[in-house]
């Protein structure tokens, strides 16, 4: 396989609070190949958008990247060394803050928030945002930039974009403020495009159009995209391989069709069996059981040991990092879990242990949180 | 409008909602509405209403789950809160347990809400964050004069236990919990003055998936349990589809189909509804992804196109009965009227946008004529003299924009009745009427044609 666009390893964020140090990315490795569309796929809190923030260095205090390496087209945007005395230092390799912000944040790495409201100044026309993004990146006159920018709104399927160009957000849908957006992350063509759950607040008709566009617009263009969600049937609509997150860790990497029909890890399962079909009625729905445990404080061994059916002993000692399942080299599906041969450490003998999805009464509660006072 | 009667007595139905409407001021105050013109009389007041909910039939049995699923801004909230009096109705009524909640006030209508209450989508801001779980259990009975302090703390923690928590957590406060949790204390504040029917306002949109079946899960057993009737609100069709006995779509401040859950999602009647099913993503890579999407946006409810109001972005719009176009021509001839509408193009030579637009398939005749003087309006860039011709010409003559379509038909699946709002339907209804009585009440067949909305 060629050099991936961009590679992710080992790569560790923790957000340091009066409570302690939470462990939002723990060690994550993935890569991103040129025209591919790469899935991270999670519930609330399983650090998704911190991993998304750290590939563009946007973690701010109290939260820091503290190990791990990022490169992105040979270029190293997060990378660390031990200097002469022990410490940690970046790297002299690494790009410095003015050249994140003026070389690659926008120009080749763009990324598209969830909330469209939110990532639009209300003051200001639409057009004239769209307009600016591209006259200073682009260095082109404000003319050139006008015309650039109506073309990219037409492209992305705004009506009449002419007389739309000088309206203010509040006067545009959800769906055509997202559009915007896409506009907004296309215009500078760049190579990679980090969608946040760009869908996630959109009506199932407009999430299908905008899907439809993106597709149109990937092979037209051919950027790659990391596109964050926790919704599992936009991953099979749209995504070339998925990462799938639970507390911080990758904990099953895959091509789509292999996850969702030769699925390794029992999260992945957990989390198909618990959606709703649209395609057929379901009589009773299989949650996960219980809700994830805080990043603060992970637990031992496997951390998705307690709320799995399948847990034994041993998955309560031993932490898996992930290993190739398919046995060649090339390593296309990876798993963390020590059910698979891969492992080898003894599941089959070790005995079951009692989870909270094995039984016990209080399922589904967490003992977590402020105590009453 | 025909006028609203008292509702056929229907032993089973807990609820009837018969042509109920709610419209909003789109401005308020002093100056709302003044215009001021060149000519006498210089200044002129119009006042535009928002039409959220416009006439709107049906009914719930008791036991049931109705389910209403329409994409944002169709007004399904609105529908819920005018239902349970939370918001007065324009127009129309609801019957609860045979009594016109629409004609009650003050201390009648405060006993019957004892009955009624409702789940909001949001377990965050629905919650007081200054008061403990337990209190805001309490709360409605201490409202209603229930049971004394002792029982209803018992009370409260019998219920909290039903919904999946744990007692303990009597003395706890709201940010203690979890999104899935806090749901469940609204669970529990709504089932505390033993209700009998619970308006769900997208009670799980907000919470993850695996936390959405755990809740969705209890909400059956609690129905079960407790006997009760809920009117369930999503946008997710996923999620309409596990718990609803009866299905309502609804688009643009109507209900444009009805059936029983089976027969709506394997026999759907209504390109609405064709189009919402074929939008919903299915967990499946091998599925195919997404067919026959949906063009444009929702109009606005200010001002909703006649007739159908799906007509705008139906792909399946009547052609008019004085062209005599082929099939093909007649849907070519509503995607370049559509494109025109929304200037989807810049091009002005009518060659280029007659091999774009038309080439399988040409108008001939009248209407072959009236598009080539659209295409010669746009080639002199007029849009808007192209835009009306196609509008008033076609759009504006089609039966969908005419009559207001209301049709019961026989359902394929089940003995349920099916209505749907679409003229596609009118050779085979076996019930047509634009009052109240064809979408949950008794049949009329053959009664009333449909009405010409303008």
């Amino acid at each position: 396989m060629s050099e991936p666009l961009l590679s992710v390893r080992d790569l560790k964020t923790q957000f340091f609070t009066e409570d302690g140090t939470v462990r939002a990315v723990d060690g994550i490795s993935f890569d991103v190949h040129e025209g591919e569309i790469v899935g991270l796929v999670g519930e609330s809190g399983a650090g998704k958008s911190v991993a998304t923030s750290s590939i563009l260095r946007l973690v701010d205090s109290p939260g820091e990247i503290v190990g791990g390496e990022i490169k992105f087209k040979g270029e190293t945007i997060f990378g660390l060394e031990e200097d002469g005395g022990g410490e940690l230092r970046p790297r002299d390799e690494m790009l410095t803050e003015e050249e994140m912000r003026k070389r690659i944040r926008g120009r080749e790495i763009a990324i598209i928030f969830q909330d469209p409201m939110e990532s639009l100044n209300p003051v200001f026309t639409v057009g004239g945002q769209l307009r600016e993004f591209i006259e200073i990146n682009r260095d082109l006159g404000t003319d050139e930039a006008k015309g650039e920018a109506i073309d990219i709104l037409r492209e992305v399927g705004i009506p009449a974009p002419e007389s739309r160009y000088d309206e203010y957000p509040h006067q545009f849908s959800g769906g055509m403020r997202q559009r915007v957006l896409i506009a907004m992350a296309l215009a500078c063509q760049p190579d990679l495009i980090i969608a946040d759950e760009p869908t996630t607040a959109l009506d199932v008709t407009v999430e299908g159009e905008i899907l439809e566009m993106v597709k149109d617009l990937q092979e037209k263009y051919d950027t790659s995209f990391i596109w964050v969600t926790h919704d599992m049937s936009v991953v099979a609509e749209i995504c070339d391989r998925v990462n799938v997150m639970y507390l911080g860790e990758i904990i099953e990497q895959a091509e789509v069709d292999d996850l969702f029909y030769d699925t390794k890890h029992p999260y992945t399962s957990a989390l198909l069996d618990s959606m709703p079909r649209p395609d057929e009625t379901v009589d009773e729905l299989r949650p996960i059981k219980g809700v994830m445990p805080e990043a603060i404080d992970p637990p031992s061994g496997c951390r998705f040991h307690s709320p799995c059916p399948e847990a034994r002993e041993v998955c309560r000692e031993v932490h898996p990092e992930p290993r190739e399942m398919s046995g060649d080299a090339e390593g296309t599906h990876t798993a963390a879990c020590v059910k698979h041969d891969a492992f080898d450490i003894g599941y089959d003998t070790s005995p079951p242990i009692d989870t909270e999805a094995t039984g016990g009464f209080s399922a589904g509660f967490t003992e977590t949180g402020g105590e009453a006072e | 409008m025909t006028k609203v009667g008292p509702p056929e007595s229907d032993p089973e139905a807990l609820l009837q909602v018969r042509n109920l409407k709610k419209h909003f001021d789109n401005e308020s105050g002093l100056l709302a509405g003044v215009q001021l013109d060149d000519e006498f009389p210089y200044v002129s007041r119009s006042t535009s209403d928002v039409r959220a909910v416009d006439g709107v039939d049906f009914d719930i049995k008791e036991g049931e789950t109705l389910g209403l699923v329409g994409e944002s801004g169709c007004g399904k909230s609105t529908l819920a809160r005018t239902v349970l009096r939370l918001l007065e109705p324009t127009e129309g009524s609801v019957y609860f347990q045979g009594k016109d909640l629409a004609s009650l006030s003050g201390e009648p209508l405060r006993r019957m809400r004892k009955n009624m209450q409702m789940i909001f989508q949001d377990p965050q801001s629905s919650l007081d964050p200054r008061m403990k779980v337990g209190p805001i259990v309490e709360e409605p009975m201490k409202a209603h004069g229930m049971l004394d302090e002792e029982g209803r703390e018992a009370r409260a923690k019998e219920l909290l236990e039903k919904v999946g928590l744990d007692p303990q957590h009597y003395n706890r406060y709201p940010h203690a919990f979890s999104g899935g949790q806090r749901q469940r204390v609204n669970l529990a504040r709504a089932l505390s003055v033993n209700p009998d029917f619970i308006v769900c306002d997208e009670p799980v949109s907000a919470l993850d998936v695996s936390i959405q079946a755990q809740v969705l899960n209890t909400m059956e057993e609690l129905q079960e349990e407790f006997d009760l009737t809920y009117l369930f609100i999503a946008h997710d069709l996923s999620v309409i589809r596990h718990i609803s006995d009866r299905v309502a779509v609804m688009y643009l401040g109507n209900i444009v189909e009805l059936a029983d859950k089976e027969e709506l999602f394997e026999n759907p009647q209504h390109p609405y509804t064709q189009a919402l099913l074929d939008a919903i993503p299915v967990p499946d890579p091998r599925s195919g992804g997404r067919t026959a999407l949906l063009s444009g946006d929702v109009p606005s409810p200010i001002d909703p196109p006649s007739g159908c109001r799906f007509r705008t972005r139906c792909p399946k719009v009547i052609q008019p009965e004085e062209y005599d176009m082929s099939d093909g021509a007649w849907r070519n001839l509503v995607e370049f009227q559509r494109a025109v509408e929304r200037r989807a193009f810049e091009e002005t030579d009518p060659d280029v946008l007659r091999s774009r637009y038309f080439q399988d398939a040409v108008p001939s005749g009248d209407a072959g004529t009236l598009l080539d003087e659209a295409l010669g309006h746009i080639e002199r860039d007029k849009f808007e003299d192209a835009e009306r011709i196609l509008v008033e010409r076609f759009a504006d003559q089609s039966v969908c924009a005419t009559a207001r379509p209301a049709y019961e038909i026989e359902s394929e699946i089940g003995d349920g009745r099916h209505y749907s709002a679409c003229h596609l339907r009118r050779d085979e209804a076996v019930a047509t009427a634009v009052d109240e009585a064809t979408v949950g009440g008794a049949a009329r067949p053959g009664t009333e044609a449909p009405e010409a909305d303008d």
